[in-house]
């Protein structure tokens, strides 16, 4: 519900900050792998670091559901209805499925300048990052 | 700052776990009053005041890295939240779902000039004062505060014309019709 959306995104977001906190030393620690397998510490940070986005991202494809109806395997049949009908209200009372895409929704949102103010907000939220670290920021999502 | 590398290490983990405590509280505290522009007024107000410490430090951060520190963490305590306060309120003002969808991706695109701003302001022949990327944060922050009143003004304005006209589009659109104007829909009351 747009209730609930600010904490979600939150969550979301403190992933990257926890990250932020917390890379550097993971990077710390697997460097001291350096010579393992004849290879250099940094090397091994990228075979790592790599190799988990890379699983995480093809087990997204299998576990990133779709629709509440698709998740049996986890979420209890009361459960399944409950977010249904949060969909159809959020909706406004319409179970029509968008799903082909429209130039006029293109027109619709690039025309609301709103968009562009709230951007702002985005806006200064990148650029004041840099100022609390002084090397470029991976980028987001 | 003057740490060495471990201690420098060891030392950027706290700003970062402070910045998701703060970002978690402004959500939930956003969701629970459902409204989302004080939200984003108030973590840029804190930046401002953090960014001005750091301004008024002249330069001096390895002799007072107590203050220089707090001033960092007050500055990501300000950070954080505003990222999920501004992104809800944009996706909550949108509608339908096809056109949120788009909206979201839109903000972020633009918003993320802000990176290349960033990545431009801090001036090697600046430091270490860099008056120019603190200045300029500080001036982001305290405009963004002014933006989020006006925005605030405008939703208002903007659902005080719809419920003038709500009655007499009721009458005159389909419910079909009503969806597909989306948030512009008469029936639509703009979240603040």
């Amino acid at each position: 519900m747009p209730k609930d959306l600010a904490l979600r995104i939150s969550y979301f977001y403190c992933a990257s900050a926890l990250s932020g906190a917390f890379s550097g030393l993971l990077a710390a620690a697997i460097a001291l792998m350096d010579g393992v397998g004849g290879l250099e510490g940094w090397r091994w940070i990228f075979i790592l670091e790599g190799l988990a986005s890379v699983i995480l991202g093809v087990a997204c494809f299998f576990f990133l559901i779709d629709t509440p109806a698709l998740s049996s395997r986890w979420l209890s049949p009361d459960e399944i209805r409950y977010l249904e009908l949060s969909m159809f209200i959020k909706q406004g009372g319409t179970s029509v499925e968008e799903t082909s895409f429209k130039i006029k929704d293109l027109k619709m949102v690039l025309t609301n300048w709103r968009v562009y103010v709230q951007a702002y907000f985005l806006l200064c939220q990148s650029a004041l990052s840099y100022g609390k670290k002084r090397r470029p920021r991976k980028s987001r999502l | 700052m003057g740490f060495s590398d471990t201690n420098a290490q060891l030392l950027s983990a706290p700003p970062y776990v402070a910045a998701a405590i703060s970002a978690i509280s402004f959500a939930r505290l956003s969701d629970r009053f459902f409204w989302r522009m004080p939200f984003v007024a108030i973590p840029m107000i804190i930046c401002v005041v953090a960014y001005s410490v750091i301004i008024s430090l002249n330069g001096a951060i390895a002799e007072k890295r107590g203050v220089a520190y707090f001033a960092v963490v007050l500055a990501v305590i300000g950070i954080y939240p505003i990222q999920s306060a501004a992104a809800s309120w944009n996706a909550n003002n949108i509608a339908p779902s096809a056109r949120r969808a788009i909206g979201i991706a839109l903000m972020n695109c633009v918003g993320n000039v802000g990176g290349i701003i960033g990545s431009f302001m801090y001036l090697e022949k600046e430091k270490p004062k860099y008056y120019t990327g603190f200045g300029l944060s500080l001036a982001l922050a305290g405009f963004g505060f002014f933006v989020a009143l006006f925005l605030e003004w405008s939703y208002k304005v903007g659902n005080a014309n719809k419920a003038k006209v709500a009655d007499e589009a009721r009458a005159k659109y389909t419910e079909e019709e009503l969806f597909d104007l989306g948030d512009r829909s008469p029936l639509f009351k703009y979240v603040l």
